[in-house]
C-alpha cells in the first residue's frame, strides 16, 4: 500500500517542482480529487441500507482519524472528508454519506501506515 | 548486485549518521548547503530565499528600507516595557532584562525537563505575574519576540548543545520531525527544503533550512501582520496535506530546538519581511 503512496507523492512532486502551477492554492489541493490510492481493490460491495451503515462507518472513520492525530501524522483529507459525511448525513444524503466516511477511513488508514513506515524511514534522509 | 550492495550501503550510512551527535549534525547539515548551493554562503541563508535570486533579493531590499513591520515593533517595544498589575515587567523575567537575548533560545530547560521558546518565556513570564498568556501565531506576542529578537540584531545564535539525556531525546524528536514524510502528498521539512532548495515551488524558491530560524517573527505580506516561526510551520504542513499541529505544541518546540542548533553560527536579524 506504500508503494501507490510513493509513486503518487513523486508523481506530485515532479509536477509541483516543474509545472510551477503559480497562483497561491497549496499543494494539497493538487489532490483532492483523486481517489485514495489508485490501484486499490476495488470499492467494498455497495451497501442495500446507507442510512443503517453509515454510523458504524463514520465511527470506525472518526476512530482512525483519530489514531493518526494522536501519532501527529493526521492527513487533512480524512478531516475533511469527515466532516463533509456528517453534513451529508444530516441533509439525508445517507449514501453519500456512508461513501465519504468509508473514503476517510482509507485516508486516515493511509496517514497511519504512513507514520508506520516513516518511524523508520526518516533515518535514511539525514546527510 | 551492484545495486542492492550500495543501497545497502547507504542505508547503513544513513543509521551512522543518524547517531551521529548534534554537532557532527550540525556540520553535515552545514556542508550539504555548501556543496548543493556552492555559489551561496552559508551565513547568507538567514535571508531565506532572497539569497537565492538577484531580482527577488533587490525588491525585498527595497522593501526593508521602509519595513512593514515598522510599526508593529515600536507596541511591541511598549509592549514589553509596560508594567504588569504587580509592578513586573518582562524585562524580570529575563537574562540582561531580556535586552539582546533571542540568540540563546530555545533551550532545554533541565529542570522542566522541556524545550522552552521565547515566545513561551514571555507567556510563562506574564502567568508568573498573574497575566493571561498571549496567543501564539501573531498580534502581541509576535510583537514582543519581534522587539526581542530586534536588541539581538548581529548577535551569533548559541544554543546549547544537548547535555542530559532528556535534552538529546527532545533534540532527536524534532530532529526525527523535520525528515518524516508527512500529509497526503508525502513530503517532510528535507524534501522541499533540502532535496529541491533553490528550485521553484510554484512562485516560490525553496530556501535552505539553514536560516530558518533566524529572523522570526516575519512580516509577511501574505499575512498582512507579523507572524510566529510556528505559524510557518503550520503553514507548511498544511500545504502537504497534514493536519497542522498546536503553536508550541511539545513537537514543534523540538522541531524548533533542532533546528535552531542546526544555525548555530548564523546571526540573528528578526523581525523579517517576507513575500
Ligand atoms: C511542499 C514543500 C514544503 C515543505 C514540505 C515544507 N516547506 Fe517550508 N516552505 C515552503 C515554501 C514554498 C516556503 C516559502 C518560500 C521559502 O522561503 O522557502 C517555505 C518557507 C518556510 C520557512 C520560512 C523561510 C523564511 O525564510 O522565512 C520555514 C521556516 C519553513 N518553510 C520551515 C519548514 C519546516 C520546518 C517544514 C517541515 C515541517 C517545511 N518547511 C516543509 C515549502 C515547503
Amino acid at each position: 500500500m506504500n508503494g501507490p503512496v510513493r509513486w503518487y507523492s513523486a508523481a506530485l512532486m515532479a509536477l509541483l517542482l516543474l509545472a510551477g502551477c503559480g497562483g497561491d492554492s497549496t499543494p494539497a489541493q493538487e489532490s483532492t480529487q483523486q481517489a485514495p490510492a489508485a490501484g486499490e481493490p476495488a470499492e467494498d460491495t455497495v451497501s442495500t441500507n446507507p442510512e443503517a451503515d453509515f454510523p458504524a462507518a463514520l465511527a470506525a472513520a472518526r476512530e482512525r482519524h483519530q489514531q493518526a492525530m494522536d501519532l501527529e501524522f493526521a492527513w487533512s483529507r480524512a478531516e475533511t472528508l469527515i466532516e463533509s459525511a456528517e453534513n451529508a448525513a444530516a441533509a439525508g444524503d445517507f449514501a453519500g454519506a456512508l461513501e465519504m466516511a468509508i473514503q476517510a477511513e482509507k485516508f486516515a488508514a493511509l496517514s497511519i501506515e504512513q507514520a508506520t513506515t516513516e518511524a523508520e524511514a526518516w533515518q535514511a534522509r539525514v546527510p | 548486485m551492484i545495486g542492492l550492495r550500495s543501497i545497502t550501503l547507504a542505508v547503513l550510512l544513513g543509521t551512522t549518521a543518524v547517531h551521529a551527535g548534534p554537532e557532527e549534525d550540525r556540520q553535515r547539515f552545514r556542508e550539504f548547503y555548501q556543496n548543493r548551493l556552492s555559489s551561496i554562503p552559508l551565513e547568507a541563508h538567514v535571508d531565506g530565499a532572497y539569497a537565492m535570486n538577484a531580482g527577488a533579493r533587490e525588491q525585498w531590499l527595497e522593501m526593508e528600507e521602509f519595513p512593514p513591520y515598522e510599526f508593529e515593533l515600536d507596541e511591541g517595544q511598549e509592549l514589553f516595557e509596560a508594567s504588569f498589575a504587580d509592578g513586573e515587567s518582562l524585562a524580570s523575567c529575563f537574562p540582561e532584562g531580556g535586552q539582546g537575548v533571542r540568540q540563546g533560545y530555545p533551550y532545554f530547560d533541565e529542570e522542566a525537563g522541556e524545550v522552552v521558546t521565547l515566545e513561551l518565556a514571555i507567556n510563562r513570564c506574564r502567568e508568573a505575574h498573574g497575566e493571561q498568556p498571549l496567543p501564539y501565531l501573531s498580534g502581541d506576542l509576535a510583537k514582543i519576540s519581534a522587539y526581542m529578537a530586534y536588541t539581538s540584531r548581529g548577535n551569533v545564535i548559541n544554543v546549547p548543545t544537548p547535555q542530559s539525556e532528556a535534552a538529546l531525546a527532545a533534540y532527536e524528536s524534532g530532529k526525527q520531525f523535520y525528515y518524516s514524510r508527512r500529509g497526503q502528498l508525502n513530503f517532510a521539512c528535507s524534501s522541499c527544503h533540502m532535496q529541491n532548495t533553490g528550485l521553484n515551488l510554484r512562485a516560490e524558491i525553496l530556501s535552505a533550512s539553514l536560516g530558518h530560524t533566524s529572523h522570526w517573527p516575519v512580516y509577511r505580506l501574505k499575512w498582512e501582520e507579523l507572524g510566529t516561526l510556528h505559524k510557518r510551520f503550520q503553514e507548511c504542513n498544511s500545504q502537504v496535506g497534514a493536519v497542522p499541529l498546536e503553536a508550541q505544541s511539545e513537537a514543534y518546540r523540538n522541531l524548533e530546538y533542532f533546528l535552531t542548533y542546526m544555525s548555530n553560527g548564523l546571526e540573528i536579524n528578526g523581525p523579517g519581511t517576507r513575500k
